[in-house]
Formats: structure tokens, C-alpha cells, sequence
């Protein structure tokens, strides 16, 4: 009785959308129109803020990087940056299905060696190091940034594969949007965003909600059919941002942030937890003041504080579980520019930060970090007349980090870039420079057990990281008239990762932390990006793709575990902002999940599919829908040995938006 | 020469080129083949050593001393290897199962579900048509019909059971008492207890007292041998001889450290693997000799009817020192051999 009056319910929401979708074709006169958004499309999306702490263009960094744009984000029914950035292929995720945790890999890296920065303050928790990238919130994301490569001198701790900064929307003008979606599993989830200005003051709210039953059908190894159970989420996120312009110099930008989720832990295949539960909770308050003094030389002052709550409880016996983990984290920072345009821009800056941690598994921890950093970008223009080479820039940068809880050091950074053609069409780009991952308070202070004892003494894990690249930038190649850019890179990597912390049995069976093993990284990246352009449409199709070798290899030579040789992703779009086709496609081939390389998960691809339409309705309102269809062909895959993912799945999303620029 | 780049932008030869290279470079490297797999080796008297971080099995044929690494892949946490016949049966914790391999074809030829959630430790068997198996998370023994390969039967036990051995029709089960405790945030062990079943009747029949944490248990003659290992804190490992036709406790071994594994020698001696080295017990005046350290960090033991004593040393940081040590009758040492990954248990066929 009750299952027939919730898929009755399930039908009505259904024919709802359906006939809203139906609506918003037929009301729909015309949807080719163009823009001046549109036509700025590209260009957005090659602006990359990490890889200098400036704004740069993606053509005048020497950092292999990526971005994803904010018509990207637009166009998936995603809500979080894990769901995201496993469709893109332009980085490793291991997805643990849901109601489990999502965590990033670059170039070979572990999660931990992964930062994650939200507007540049790192999220990454010093318990235990990662970042559950589905619990970081999209919905004020104007760009994501991946960068790739050690970026310890300029990030400090953790930047060893690369950095992913999620940099938010800034408010502009009045305006107002909703939207909600649904999908399979029960999933719905909906959300508000309005910003407001007057005079010099402008602000912004947001506030989404997701909730999924996440029940799906799965096949066990051995081939029965089961449901996977006690995987549902619940998640919400409130933001908030405030910004003064005090004078034409002067800034003041105030944010904050509450994101909460609940989530059942559905536990590995055959050990199932049924009625574990994990429960995050973080708020985050941030200021930022920005002066520029005279036209050469600006500082930022920043301070925040970020407290995060983390409890898992899984009652089942014999080994029930009830852990609490709070992180307290504040700090503030100043950095200074100087010299700016000119061709020997420099940027330094100062901080310090403090963490506090309460841990039933650790007890009360306290770690400070005093830092100082430095980069100059030294340019020469060479006028072309040799090579057509046009440019040639280097970038020294070192990072000082001294921590109060073990030795860190000094972090150097040399990166280079030589630009041909005009508009740097053409450029080699190099980077050399070491990194290091600090030991995570679960290393350092586990308390001594039947089982384990933490090991006070760990140093830092460190890396050398080189990377060497070539990369072409082409707009409006006149032998191809219908192309409008072409943007493709080859880049070389080599990581040598050593003092590797690994949990060790010592006498008497007691695992102890130790920097013990070595691994090394090598590699291919190759990213393509076709435009063209047709009926006077610039981007009307595009073809997105990228391609990793990765040979992650421990002292024996054997591949680290859950790094494919080969990854594959490609996108192939079709239409304008105002009405688009997507598929996206994913390959990876096959993964070891034992350290010898004895076992492994199976190559996969699969592909997704999404339809969008954003039509105006008058002169000031909007209305937008995206249906998503994932892994249409159904296809069985894990990324995470024993965390299966669900087959095929739809989401629709509508949105209504009012008020402009 | 031609000039490539011309205010921006490119020529066909160049756009060519940069295609192929694509293409070259991403089909190219997609081919690259896989690993190939190992030959089977063909044994009459052998060591099959469970390798458990790379969940595999190894194969010592102990007459040509020839080693082969990773025959065969078994299931997730392997936790124990016995031998019935022609065929292995390894138990597969994370699995919930037992994987019958055929040891002549080195194949599986038989997968038993013990049922989700059990966490199937270790097992033994009753004559050749009976197994018991302990299930760790439902302090419970499962029965399982070996010609079926059906669980028949789930007999309670007392609290987290690990290991399992048959002396004539009973069946000797180790509870470990070991659980966690949320309000200390810890492992507590309780007070260990050995549970008697009547295999006629697959009913609990007696539970003896026992030393902390009884974990591995072996028969030596009318003799039951009890490894408890302590809390590897202030409680040190003890050795429990319960007599078999009374279920008695008749003495208790002190051996001043954490022991790992347990097997009795032809000999009827009694040997436990530990960190600093393999300890002899006599089991009839129930006194501990002195540590044979040339076999120390070992974990699982096995003899063959030689007196040969095999001992599994595991390297679980996946550094491969993972080895198979061999001490003869005389405990002397007679061998050493490159094991798979997390060399764990073993047993011997002949």
C-alpha cells in the first residue's frame, strides 16, 4: 500500500516536469539567439586565478591547468564538486557510490596529496587529510580550476599532485534564481540564489537542499542481484556573501558559509553496515580586504575561521562505532602585489594559521603553521624574429613553512615558459619543483591500542615534481574557417614521491606510521578543445578531450593501486547557451587494488548524455532545463573495489531566473 | 623554411600533424598489453601459502623446492587454508565464503556462502562430509555440508569466535571475547572461553575457561592446545592444554609475549610463531623454551609428516619481503622462499 502511493506520488512529480518541460518548448519562439554572454563563452574559460594567485590567462602560465567554466557547472545536474569532476576526466576520482565519500588523484597522487581550496583557503582536514569532494557544494561556483603538478611553494602542505580551487561567484546586479530537480532513486533536491546591489554595497544568498533514497540494484560478484541499502543522503548548504566597494581602491568582501549532510554508510559489499550513519557539518566565515595603494603595488588582508564537525556511527556489533571529530581552523594572510603590469610582477605574502582538533579517536590536537611565500614572474619580450619566439617568462617562487608539530622547510618552484607565434599561439611550458604532504594528526597522535600506536616523529612525505609541455592556442586558424579555436596540450610529467607514510606492523602486530616506501610517476597528458563555428554561431559544436598515461609505480615496479595507465574522456556539445546536446564519455582502463597487483577492477566506459534549453521569457526572466541521462548504456563499474555504482540514471533539473547584469 | 605559425594562427600541414600525433599517441599507448599469468605447477607434496594483502596462493613443491607465486586468486581477506583431499579450502573473510580450489588443476572449482555479515574466520572438518566454520560477527559456527556445499546448520557460540579444531567428534571453538568498546574508544577483552560442540548433534555441550583472547587452536593426541593471545598490552600470550575426554584445562603456559600462529609438530611439541621468534612448548610438562630466533616475525605455521616446519613471514607494507621460512626436525633452519604479498598461513599437502 505504501510502495503503490509513493510511486504514485513519484508518477505525479514526474508528469509535473514533464509538462513543465512541455511548457517551456512550446512557449519558446525562438532559441538561437546569441548573446554578448555567449560570445564571451570561451574566453571565460581561460582565465585561471591558482596557478599564480593572479588572474591570468591559461596561455601566460607555465602550470599545466585546466578549468572548468561555469557553463560546465551549468550544464550537469551535479550538486556537489565530487559528481562534477568525475565527468570531466580531467583528474582520477575514486567514487565510493553513494553515501560513501569521493576523493581526487593528480598525476598518481593519494588523496592527501590533492589540495582542495575554496577561493583559496584550504578545506583539506589535518586529521586525516583528505577532502570528501562530495560533500564541498557547486552551487555558487562561477569556475573550478585544476592544477596540476607540486604547488607546495605556493600553496604550502598537500600540494604534491596538484591544487583544485573552486572559485566562487562574486554578486552582481539584482537578480534572482530557483531551481529544482529530481532524479532517479528518489532524488530531489532544489535551491535559491539572489543578489542585490545598492550603490556600493551588493550581496548574495544562496541556499540548496538535496535528499536521494539511493536504494539502486546492483550485481554482486557473484552474481546476484541485490539492492544496495542504507545509501541515502541528505545535504544542505547556505551561503552568503557580502561585498563594499569602500573606494575606488578599496574592497571589503565578507562570506559565509553552513553546509550539513547525513548520509548512510552503506558499508563494502558483504559487510554491509545497514545502519551506520555519517553526519558533516562545517561553518565558515571569511573576510577579505583588497587596497590597492598606487597603480603597481595592491595587498589583500584575509582572515578566517572554519569549524567542522564530523560523527560517524555504525551501532553494529562486535565492533560498533561512535567517533566525533571537531576541527577548528582560523588564520589570516597578507599578500601583496607588486610591480603589476609590468613584466616583473611580484607577489609575496605572510600567513599564519591555527587548527584545533577534539577527536575521540586523537583527543584535543593543536597544530600552527607560520608561512611566508614569494613569486616573480620575469618576462623579456623577444619580439619574435627568432623562432617567432615572442616571449620568454620565467617564474622562481619558494614557500617557507614552519609548523609546530614537525619540520617542513623550504618549498622551490622554477617555472618556465617560452611563447611563439602572437597571442603566445604556441608555447613550452616547463616546471621543477619540490612538494610535500604533511603527516595528518591520525598519523602523528593515534593513541596506542590493541591494534596501533600514532608515531610523533613521521616527517612530511615529499615529492620532486618536473613537468615539460607543449601547448597551442589557435582562434579563427584561417585555412579552417569554421574552426573558431583550437586549444590542445601535450605535457611530459615526472613525480618521485619518497619518505611515503605507510602504517606498518611492529612487534607484537601493532601498526605504527613510518616513512618507509618510495613511488614514482611518469607520464603523458594530452587535452584537446575544437570549437567551430557555424550559421554565425561561434561555439556551436565543440569537441572536448583528454587523455592520461600514468605509470605510478612503487620501488618494484608494480602500479600503484586505483591508478589506470590510461584514462580517457572526451565531451562532444552541440548548440548554443540557449539550447545544447552534451555527451561525455569516460574510460579507464584497468586498476589494481592490491598492492601486488594480484587483483584488479576491469576497464570501463561509459557515457552520459544531457539535454539543456534556457529560454527567456521577457525581458528580464528566464527559464532553464536540463535533463541528464548518466551511464546511458548501463553499463557495471567500480571505481572503488566492493562499493558498486548505480547503472543508469536520470536527473531533471529546471531552474527560473530574473534580473540581469 | 616555412614559417609554421603566422599571427596566430596555423597551416593545414601543421594541423595535419598535430592530428595524427593525437591520434598516434592516444591509440598507440591504449594497446599496451597486461600482465600474463603464471604457469600451474604440477606437485605431489607441497606448501600452499595463502598470501593475504595479495590474495593469492602460493605453491612450495617441497621435493624439487620450487616455488610459484600467485597461482590462483582467492576472495577478499583470506583468513585461513585447510586441506581435504584433493582440494584447498580458504576462507574468505571478506568475502563471507569458502573457495574450494582443486590443488591438481589449481582451479576453483567451489564457492560455499556462509552468509553476509558472518565474517568467516576459520574452520576444520569432520570426517569428510562436515566442515565448521566460526563466524566472527554473528558469535556464531556454521555447519556447512561439504557435499552440498550448503550451510546446514548455525550453532551459538560465545563472542567473536575465531578458531576452529576437531578432535574425534567434537569441535573445539575459540570465543575471543573481543569487542569494542565505544565508551573507551578501545578493544576490551573479556574473559576467553572455548565452546565444546557434539558434532552428532551440533549442540554446545560444554564452555571451558581459558587465558585472554583464545584465538588459534590445534589437537595433538587427546590433547586440545589453546593460543591465547593477551591484549597485547600488560597481558601477555598463554598456552591452554585442555584435556579432551574430560574438556579440562590442565595447564596454562605462560610465554611472556604476543604469539601469532600455532601448529603441533609430529613430534607432539607444540610450536607458536611471535616477533622475536618461534617458541617450543612441551605440552605434557607445559614448559616454554627458549625463542628460536632465527624464525622470528613469522605468523602461520605448518609441519609436514618430516617434522619440516614451514613459517609464513609476512611484509605487509608491500615491500616484497614477504618469505617462507623452513626449520627441520632438529630446528634447524633449511630454507627461505620469496612469497607473494602478505605471506600469511599455510598448509601441506602429501
Amino acid at each position: 500500500m505504501y510502495m503503490a502511493m509513493k510511486v504514485d506520488r513519484n508518477m505525479a512529480k514526474y508528469r509535473v516536469f514533464v509538462l513543465l518541460c512541455l511548457v517551456i518548448v512550446t512557449s519558446t519562439p525562438s532559441v538561437m539567439g546569441l548573446d554578448d554572454d555567449e560570445k564571451d563563452a570561451i574566453n571565460l574559460g581561460e582565465i585561471v586565478i591558482s596557478a599564480t594567485r593572479t588572474a591570468s590567462s591559461l596561455n601566460n602560465v607555465s602550470a599545466s591547468s585546466s578549468v572548468v567554466p561555469e557553463r560546465q557547472i551549468k550544464s550537469s545536474t551535479a550538486t556537489d564538486l565530487g559528481h562534477l569532476l568525475a565527468t570531466t576526466g580531467l583528474l582520477e576520482i575514486l567514487d565510493y557510490g553513494p553515501g560513501g565519500i569521493s576523493a581526487p588523484s593528480i598525476r598518481g597522487s593519494s588523496r592527501e596529496q590533492v589540495l582542495v581550496l575554496v577561493d583559496g583557503e584550504r578545506i583539506n582536514d589535518s586529521r586525516s587529510g583528505g577532502v570528501d569532494l562530495n560533500n564541498v557544494p557547486i552551487a555558487n561556483a562561477k569556475r573550478i580550476e585544476i592544477v596540476r603538478g607540486g604547488q607546495s611553494a605556493m600553496y604550502g602542505a598537500d600540494a604534491v599532485g596538484g591544487i583544485i580551487n573552486i572559485i566562487t561567484r562574486q554578486p552582481t546586479g539584482t537578480k534572482a534564481r530557483a531551481w529544482s530537480a529530481l532524479g532517479a532513486y528518489d532524488a530531489v533536491s532544489y535551491g535559491l540564489e539572489a543578489s542585490k546591489q545598492i550603490k556600493t554595497v551588493s550581496g548574495l544568498v544562496s541556499f540548496s537542499r538535496s535528499d536521494s533514497e539511493s536504494d539502486f540494484p546492483f550485481e554482486d560478484k557473484f552474481g546476484r542481484e541485490l539492492v544496495r541499502q542504507n545509501a541515502s543522503y541528505m545535504k544542505r548548504d547556505v551561503f552568503g556573501r557580502l561585498n563594499w566597494n569602500i573606494s575606488g581602491s578599496a574592497n571589503l568582501r565578507l562570506s559565509g558559509d553552513h553546509n550539513y549532510s547525513d548520509k548512510g554508510d552503506p558499508g563494502l559489499v558483504g559487510s554491509y553496515a545497514p545502519d551506520a550513519v555519517k553526519t558533516d557539518r562545517s561553518n565558515g566565515l571569511k573576510a577579505d580586504l583588497e587596497h590597492s595603494l598606487t597603480e603597481g603595488m595592491m595587498y589583500k588582508l584575509s582572515g578566517y575561521r572554519r569549524d567542522a564537525t564530523l560523527r560517524y556511527i555504525n551501532p553494529q556489533e562486535p565492533y560498533p562505532v561512535d567517533d566525533t571529530h571537531k576541527t577548528a581552523s582560523m588564520g589570516g594572510e597578507l599578500q601583496v602585489y607588486l610591480l603589476q603590469n609590468t613584466s616583473v610582477p611580484l607577489v609575496w605574502g605572510i600567513s599564519v594559521r591555527n587548527e584545533a582538533i577534539t577527536s575521540s579517536a586523537v583527543g584535543d590536537r593543536e597544530r600552527e603553521t607560520y608561512s611566508g611565500y614569494i613569486q616573480q614572474e620575469l618576462s623579456k619580450d623577444l619580439g619574435g624574429s627568432f623562432l617567432h619566439l615572442n616571449r620568454l617568462t620565467i617564474f622562481p617562487a619558494f614557500r617557507w613553512d614552519h609548523y609546530s608539530d614537525f619540520e617542513a622547510g623550504l618549498s622551490p618552484k622554477l617555472g618556465f615558459l617560452a611563447s611563439f607565434g602572437e597571442h603566445g599561439a604556441a608555447s613550452v611550458k616547463a616546471n621543477f619543483g619540490k612538494s610535500y604532504r604533511a603527516p595528518v594528526m591520525n598519523d602523528l597522535y593515534w593513541p596506542s591500542d590493541a591494534f596501533a600506536v600514532g608515531n610523533p616523529d613521521l616527517e612530511p612525505e615529499r615529492a620532486t615534481n618536473m613537468d615539460l609541455g607543449l601547448h597551442l592556442h589557435v582562434s579563427e586558424p584561417s585555412v579552417l574557417p569554421r574552426l573558431s579555436m583550437i586549444r590542445c596540450g601535450v605535457s611530459y610529467f615526472w613525480n618521485s614521491f619518497r619518505d611515503r607514510i605507510i602504517w606498518n606492523p611492529g612487534e607484537a602486530g601493532k601498526w605504527s606510521p613510518q616513512n618507509l616506501s618510495e613511488a614514482n610517476s611518469t607520464g603523458m597528458e594530452i587535452e584537446t578543445r575544437v570549437y567551430t563555428a557555424f550559421w554565425n554561431v561561434p561555439d556551436l559544436l565543440s569537441l572536448g578531450m583528454n587523455y592520461t598515461l600514468l605509470i605510478a609505480e612503487d620501488m618494484l615496479g608494480r602500479q600503484l593501486t586505483y591508478r589506470p595507465r590510461h584514462s580517457l574522456g572526451y565531451t562532444f556539445r552541440v548548440g548554443t547557451d540557449r539550447i545544447w546536446g552534451q555527451i561525455q564519455g569516460l574510460y579507464r582502463s584497468r586498476r589494481y587494488y592490491t598492492v601486488q597487483n594480484t587483483k584488479w577492477l576491469d576497464p570501463f566506459m561509459k557515457h552520459d548524455l544531457q539535454l539543456g534549453m534556457e529560454r527567456r521569457l521577457w525581458s528580464n526572466a528566464s527559464l532553464g532545463i536540463v535533463l541528464e541521462v548518466k551511464n546511458i548504456f548501463d553499463k557495471r563499474y567500480q571505481l572503488v573495489a566492493d562499493y558498486p555504482l548505480p547503472g543508469r540514471e536520470w536527473n531533471i533539473r529546471t531552474s527560473i531566473g530574473m534580473g540581469g547584469e | 623554411m616555412k614559417s609554421v605559425f603566422y599571427n596566430g594562427r596555423w597551416n593545414r600541414a601543421s594541423s595535419v600533424f598535430a592530428g595524427l600525433l593525437s591520434f598516434l599517441l592516444i591509440f598507440g599507448l591504449m594497446g599496451c598489453g597486461e600482465d600474463e599469468e603464471e604457469p600451474i605447477p604440477e606437485v605431489s607434496k607441497a606448501a600452499y601459502i595463502v598470501n593475504g594483502a595479495a590474495e593469492t596462493l602460493s605453491v612450495l613443491d617441497i621435493e624439487t623446492s620450487e616455488v610459484t607465486n600467485d597461482v590462483l586468486t582467492v576472495g577478499k581477506w583470506p583468513n585461513d587454508i585447510r586441506i581435504l583431499g584433493d582440494q584447498a579450502y580458504v576462507v574468505n573473510t571478506g568475502d563471507n565464503n569458502v573457495q574450494i580450489v582443486d590443488l591438481e588443476g589449481l582451479v576453483t572449482v567451489g564457492i560455499i556462502d556462509i552468509g553476509d555479515g558472518t565474517s568467516p574466520e576459520k574452520m576444520d572438518f569432520v570426517g569428510d562430509s562436515k566442515a565448521y566454520v566460526s563466524c566472527n560477527y554473528t558469535n556464531s559456527v556454521n555447519v556447512v555440508d561439504l557435499a552440498s556445499q550448503q550451510v546446514i546448520k548455525s550453532v551459538e557460540v560465545g563472542t567473536t569466535p575465531w578458531g576452529v579444531a576437531v578432535a574425534g567428534q567434537k569441535v573445539y571453538v575459540c570465543n575471543t571475547n573481543a569487542v569494542f568498546d565505544v565508551d573507551l574508544g578501545a578493544m576490551s577483552y573479556g574473559d576467553g572461553t572455548v565452546s565444546v560442540i557434539d558434532s552428532s548433534t551440533d549442540t554446545v555441550i560444554k564452555t571451558i575457561d581459558v587465558e585472554t583472547n583464545p584465538t588459534e587452536i590445534a589437537v595433538s593426541g587427546d590433547k586440545v592446545l589453546v593460543q591465547c593471545t593477551g591484549d597485547y598490552g600488560g597481558i601477555t600470550g598463554k598456552l591452554c592444554i585442555i584435556d579432551s575426554s574430560s574438556d579440562t584445562l590442565v595447564n596454562t603456559a605462560d610465554l611472556g609475549t604476543t604469539p601469532s600462529g600455532l601448529a603441533v609438530s609430529p613430534g607432539g611439541e607444540a610450536y607458536l610463531t611471535s616477533f622475536g621468534g618461534l617458541i617450543p612448548v612441551d605440552i605434557n610438562s607445559g614448559s616454554v623454551g627458549a625463542p628460536l630466533v632465527d624464525f622470528g616475525s613469522g605468523s602461520g605455521l605448518a609441519f609436514d609428516s618430516d617434522g619440516n616446519c614451514y613459517i609464513t613471514v609476512p611484509d605487509w607494507i608491500g615491500s616484497g619481503g614477504d618469505k617462507l621460512l623452513v626449520m627441520d626436525a632438529s630446528e634447524n633452519p633449511a630454507g627461505e622462499y620469496v612469497m607473494g604479498g602478505g605471506a600469511s598461513i599455510v598448509a601441506v599437502k602429501e
